[in-house]
């Protein structure tokens, strides 16, 4: 007869992958059977929110690093989520000496955190893959240490680290990167003697990572934009041959604004630059250019360039962009089911496929298709899948028969 | 449609056609390996009454798209009909998940998994027990030596 404790622990373990945090919890404590498949389970990906939640799993981290390697919980930990300002250098030090098998480190409020705990990370952590330490005050030694020792870094977001060097980039040549986020103004020294040879400097680093599918920067200036578009243009390689994602943000999310651009040539414009990098990645499915200082002229090009494989678009924060383009790029887009364009001064009449789900600050009723005179004076925030079918089928209706689009009247309330 | 003979471990035959048959990776592996043959599968790890619900099941989802995204498969609930198929005594569920497992049938085994995870799933250590027939082999000590271990996790 077969009985739960004769299944082989690899499917024991493809039950246990089933089952919450609680349950692993209670199965830890049914036998030892249960407790030798269920713990490092639970072991495997700890988020931890709170300072006393942290105290404890650092306690037990601790308690259990005499005992035998196998009962040694932080070996099991491959994916670890803080989220508490209980993680200080001490403390993460801690953590990551009896953290041999982490691949993912992803501390939320990094504030407290810096190079004194993380330069230690690729010894500790030699698997290491993904690291997102936003607002931390990770700098060039721990990037150095990064770029010599771990082999498999794929993922660095640092979004809010304000201690970042230009020389970032070509320290990390080495790691196979596939996802970058971080705030590119603040590489740069605004009292630099030549800011342009730096930022010419940056954007060539930067093409070297070319692995990268999903990169995400903020504070893109024109300056920079400019450099990054000539050297894409003049490389006779592909720069960047798998970029799918692409977010280039105006602002910096650090407070202060990028200000006023850098270059002192106001002949070329940031259309001009977006779209010379555009015609280099036409395989892009997400293009993100919130507050970059776009107009329609780079809408056009998108609905050009980017057809055959344009899936979102966020053009929010860009005040002079169109309604009329907009529609026009949702025609030429197939493929496209989402369009942000907060903040861009399109009004909501221009859009009457929109429903409410669109709309900003949106009253319940009165709103949706058929809407009264509120709708006017309502901002949109984005176009959603329902809105662009809408859009698309009101011209085309017959040429193919209209996809079932009943969820936009129901979904008004 | 050509049919393929399964011989049970306890030397019962059965006649399939070879795209249900097909849904095993093992068999359409050792297939592709003899050809066309008129021999007999042999199946020694699945009993004939175990061999007949997987059979049951591939006929009931051969013509189902093959599902190659792992999270996808993992995150989806259990449909009806295979939750009815999978109301069976605790044994005969067991054998059914050793049985996908050994003939490689990924979805039938997720299928079983889950009704196993969902027999677990808000039920305290000693409810679990009960329902599988299982003995506490922990000490006192041991019970509340894992619980201060893992304290950190109740904190939710």
């Amino acid at each position: 007869m077969t009985k739960f404790l004769h299944l082989p622990a690899e499917i024991f373990a493809l039950i246990m992958d089933q089952v919450s945090t609680e349950d692993l919890l209670a199965c830890t404590l049914i036998n030892r059977s249960f407790y030798s498949v269920a713990n490092p389970i639970l072991w495997r990906s700890p988020r931890i929110r709170t300072d006393t939640t942290a105290h404890l799993f650092l306690q037990s981290i601790m308690a259990s690093s005499s005992s035998s390697p196998r009962k040694q919980v932080g070996r099991h930990i491959r994916h670890v989520f803080l989220h508490s300002r209980y993680w200080t250098d001490a403390t993460l030090l801690q953590l990551l000496e009896h953290a041999e098998g982490l691949e993912v480190l992803d501390i939320y409020s990094a504030s407290r955190v810096t190079d004194e705990s993380l330069v230690h990370l690729p010894r500790h952590c030699p698997r290491l893959q993904s690291l997102y330490l936003i607002a931390s005050r990770i700098s060039q030694p721990t990037f150095v240490a990064l770029g010599q020792h771990t082999k498999d870094l794929r993922r660095l977001n640092l979004l809010l680290c304000n201690h970042l060097s230009w020389r970032l980039f070509s320290t990390l040549v080495a790691c196979p990167l596939e996802e970058l986020a971080l705030s590119i103004d603040k590489l740069v020294d605004i009292h630099d003697d030549d800011i342009q040879v730096t930022t010419k400097r940056i954007a060539y680093d930067l093409i070297r990572l070319d692995r990268l599918k999903d990169l995400r920067l903020h504070g893109v200036s024109r300056l920079f934009m400019k450099e990054l578009s000539q050297l894409i243009a003049a490389t006779t390689e592909n720069s960047w041959p798998n970029l799918s994602k692409c977010s280039l943000a105006g602002y910096s999310g650090s407070g202060d604004d990028v200000g006023d651009d850098m270059d002192d040539d106001n002949s070329s414009s940031m259309d001009e630059h977006v779209i010379r990098f555009i015609e280099s990645h036409r395989g892009l499915t997400c293009l993100h250019l919130p507050d970059i200082g776009i107009t329609d002229t780079t809408l056009d090009a998108i609905g050009k360039l980017l057809s055959t494989s344009l899936l979102s678009l966020n053009v929010s924060y860009n005040d002079q962009v169109s309604a009329i383009t907009l529609r026009r790029l949702v025609h030429q887009c197939p493929l496209l089911t989402n369009v942000s364009i907060n903040y861009c001064k399109i009004d909501a009449s221009a859009f009457p496929e929109a429903g409410s789900k669109c709309m900003f600050n949106a009253r319940s009723g009165g709103l949706g298709g058929l809407g009264g005179r509120e709708q006017q004076t309502s901002r949109l925030w984005s176009l959603d899948q329902d809105a662009i079918n809408s859009i698309r089928n009101a011209t085309c209706i017959k040429r193919r028969p209209c996809n079932n689009n009943n969820d936009d009247d129901n979904d008004d309330d | 449609m050509s049919n393929v003979r399964l011989l049970s471990s306890d030397n019962e035959e059965f006649v399939v056609q070879k795209e249900v048959a097909e849904r095993s990776v093992l068999i359409k592996n050792m297939l592709e390996d003899v050809g066309e043959t008129d021999s007999a599968i042999p199946l020694p790890n699945v009993t004939a009454k175990v061999l007949k619900k997987v059979i049951e099941w591939c006929d009931h989802h051969s013509s189902d798209p093959v599902t190659t995204d792992e999270t996808e498969r993992r995150t989806t609930d259990i449909d009806e009909w295979d939750q009815k198929f999978m109301e069976v005594d605790q044994e005969t569920l067991f054998d059914i998940i050793l049985a996908a497992n050994y003939l490689d049938i990924k979805p039938l085994l997720d299928v079983g998994c889950k009704t196993v995870a969902n027999m677990i799933k808000g039920k305290t250590a000693e409810e679990i027990r009960k329902i599988f027939n299982i003995v506490n082999d922990f000490t006192p000590e041991e019970e509340a030596q894992i619980r201060k271990e893992n304290e950190w996790a109740e904190d939710r």
